[in-house]
């Protein structure tokens, strides 16, 4: 597999195909992230699709070829931003803009107990990530909206896997305590170690 | 033996699969001895599993690759080719006159601009997504033409879809409507459209003005929300997937909130909504996106003029061959009508090789004094001095205001 600065080189030089190598290769962290910001108004794949075409566009600007990755992450973020300005006078009333609300823990506490309907369990874990500290907000929607592992939450955040490992550890013991009244509540099942 | 707090600090990593393997045999015998450490485990796999299935249905449905790969404008040959985007980008700036007191040579319009289309003339919107041929026509008796990409959408005109086409508009407001096959619909004006036939999918932009839906059998009011509208033969089909509208037959009125779905007849005296799960109703609408390019144009010449907007870096070249000292930069603009809410201004100087010289701040206050219409921006430690070529890029900071203004810089030699 091509390094992600070759493949910069190559689209610098007009390879679209080496650009849809990168598409490829991070189209599940940009969306998650686009997602992140605006995901409640179902705009993430329009948003992820302009942050693709500004980062080509911007291409020749990039400094550090092999730091495409976070580079990208920044022009996502900045891609959502605009799109959450464009809309804000529709959405002022519910997200204070540019970040995603903060809520406390108490917040996410509450609310009704029991088996809840799909919205409103998406609503309570949507709750549940708000109260977790900004830092830890984004690498946990890139870790299970898309299912990307340690490494390539790294690679794409900028930040070291442990510091990673690190917040997602502290995010789930949170989001345990958060969510324990939530999901399926079978009884002590036996214990089955997991492997890869 | 791992201590439980140690243990804790595995947890995670262990049920993402991400532990090495010497952790991975600490924490699994010390699970299988600690009671306490295995309860906690599995009430953090639970948590995970929830997590993992509730965004499950929210993960990126379509891959984009091929979307993304078939709109790339063509890259730029070197690196000055880039953008302004400012409403003045559409027209070139070379300034020869200016060319004995300033360096200025290549003014901010180095760029990549998006196709140009005719004047739209009182467009209420864009097409952003054509497939399969859709028509449009002007009035009853005018010949019908392909609604083709990035077509602007008019007052009057009356969409059609065949069999195998489909189509999307972005209505101002931005409102957007999903067109499926073998549909027939007139766009009255940007809150009010007609569907004689077929199936839309709306999300309407909020607005104190109702949005209506005619059908032959009853009509759809509403104030903003996500729905779905079928005539299907003698009956017309309602599904709200977000906020709620009022539908109407002539005969009876009702409310249909979200998730509910009503059908309407001509003959009934009551109309009873019914519990559906919206999003799997209008799945049909999930497969047309719009086309970013045609977004794009729909904001810049549909929808900005309303709001002002111009949201994006300005950049200027400026050629220096006799590698003059530059001390300073003069930034000018027109006097606007506002007097408050400017944004603020980031500004990066790179010499021609992109690295940067320096950067600086413009506060949004600068461009409210009244009369005032040009800054200095000093060179902070001194001129700049032995570069041929000094580029300069303006990003907006909103975090004054959200009017931006549109620059002209210069750069005086020493």
């Amino acid at each position: 597999m091509q390094g992600d600065a070759e493949l910069v080189f190559r689209c610098l030089e007009g390879d679209t195909e080496a650009y849809g190598d990168l598409v490829e290769r991070y189209q599940g962290a940009v969306y998650a992230t686009a997602y992140y910001y605006a995901g409640r108004y179902g705009a993430a794949e329009d948003i992820a699709q302009e942050a693709f075409l500004m980062a080509y566009k911007s291409l020749p600007w990039l400094k550090e070829a092999d730091k495409f990755a976070p580079w990208l992450k920044t022009i996502t973020c900045r891609a959502a931003g605009n799109w959450l300005r464009r809309h804000q006078k529709r959405y002022s009333k519910e997200t204070p803009l540019p970040y995603k609300k903060t809520v406390s823990i108490e917040d996410a506490r509450e609310g009704p107990r029991g088996s809840l309907e799909r919205d409103e369990l998406y609503e309570r874990v949507q709750l549940a990530i708000d109260s977790l500290p900004e830092r830890y907000r984004l690498p946990v929607v890139l870790r299970y909206l898309q299912e990307l592992s340690y490494e390539e939450i790294s690679l794409f955040t900028g930040e070291s896997r442990d510091e990673i490992r690190g917040i997602l550890q502290r995010a789930g013991r949170q989001l345990r305590d958060l969510l324990a009244d939530l999901g399926s509540q079978q009884g002590e099942s036996e214990w089955h170690p997991a492997h890869k | 033996m791992a201590s439980c707090t140690q243990v804790e600090t595995m947890l995670q990593a262990w049920i993402d699969e991400e532990l090495g393997h010497a952790e991975r045999v600490i924490l699994e015998q010390h699970l299988a001895e600690c009671t306490s450490c295995r309860s906690i485990a599995r009430k953090q796999q639970r948590s995970t599993a929830l997590l993992f299935e509730t965004f499950g249905e929210h993960r990126l449905r379509h891959d984009l690759r091929r979307h993304i790969q078939n709109h790339l404008p063509e890259m730029a040959p070197s690196r000055i080719t880039m953008k302004s985007n400012s409403s003045r980008a559409k027209v070139p700036l070379l300034a020869p006159a200016l060319a004995a007191a300033v360096v200025l040579m290549l003014a901010g319009v180095l760029y990549v601009q998006w196709p140009e289309e005719p004047s739209p003339g009182g467009a209420l919107g864009v097409v952003t997504y054509s497939e399969g041929g859709p028509t449009h026509r002007a009035r009853e008796s005018a010949e019908a033409t392909t609604a083709s990409l990035k077509t602007y959408v008019k007052a009057g005109e009356r969409y059609e879809t065949g069999p195998d086409a489909r189509l999307m508009l972005t209505l101002r407001g931005p409102t957007r409507v999903k067109i499926a096959e073998n549909t027939s619909l007139r766009i009255v004006d940007d809150r009010e459209v007609q569907l004689e036939a077929g199936r839309i999918w709306l999300h309407v932009s909020p607005s104190e003005r109702r949005f209506r839906v005619d059908t032959p059998i009853g009509e759809v009011d509403v104030l903003g929300t996500t729905l779905d509208v079928e005539v299907e033969g003698e009956q017309t089909v309602v599904t709200v997937r977000k906020g709620t509208v009022r539908v109407e037959n002539g005969r009876a009125t009702v409310e249909v909130a979200r998730d509910e779905q009503v059908v309407l007849k001509n003959d009934e005296a009551e109309l009873t909504p019914r519990t559906v799960i919206a999003s799997q109703e209008m799945r049909w609408a999930d497969a047309i996106l719009p086309e970013p390019e045609a977004t794009r144009l729909f904001e810049e010449v549909v929808q900005a003029p309303e709001t002002g907007l111009l949201r994006k870096e300005q950049f200027f070249v400026f050629s220096n061959p006799g590698r003059k000292a530059v001390s300073s930069f003069e930034m000018t603009w027109d006097p606007g009508a506002q007097k408050e809410g400017h944004c603020s201004y980031d500004v990066h100087v790179y010499d021609g090789n992109m690295s940067e010289l320096f950067t600086s701040h413009v506060d949004g206050s600068v461009f409210e004094s009244a009369g005032k219409t040009s800054y200095v921006l000093w060179v902070p430690e001194g001129p700049i001095t032995g570069v041929n070529m000094i580029q300069l890029k303006v990003v907006p900071d909103y975090s004054t205001g959200e009017i931006e203004t549109s620059l002209d810089v210069a750069a005086p030699v020493q």
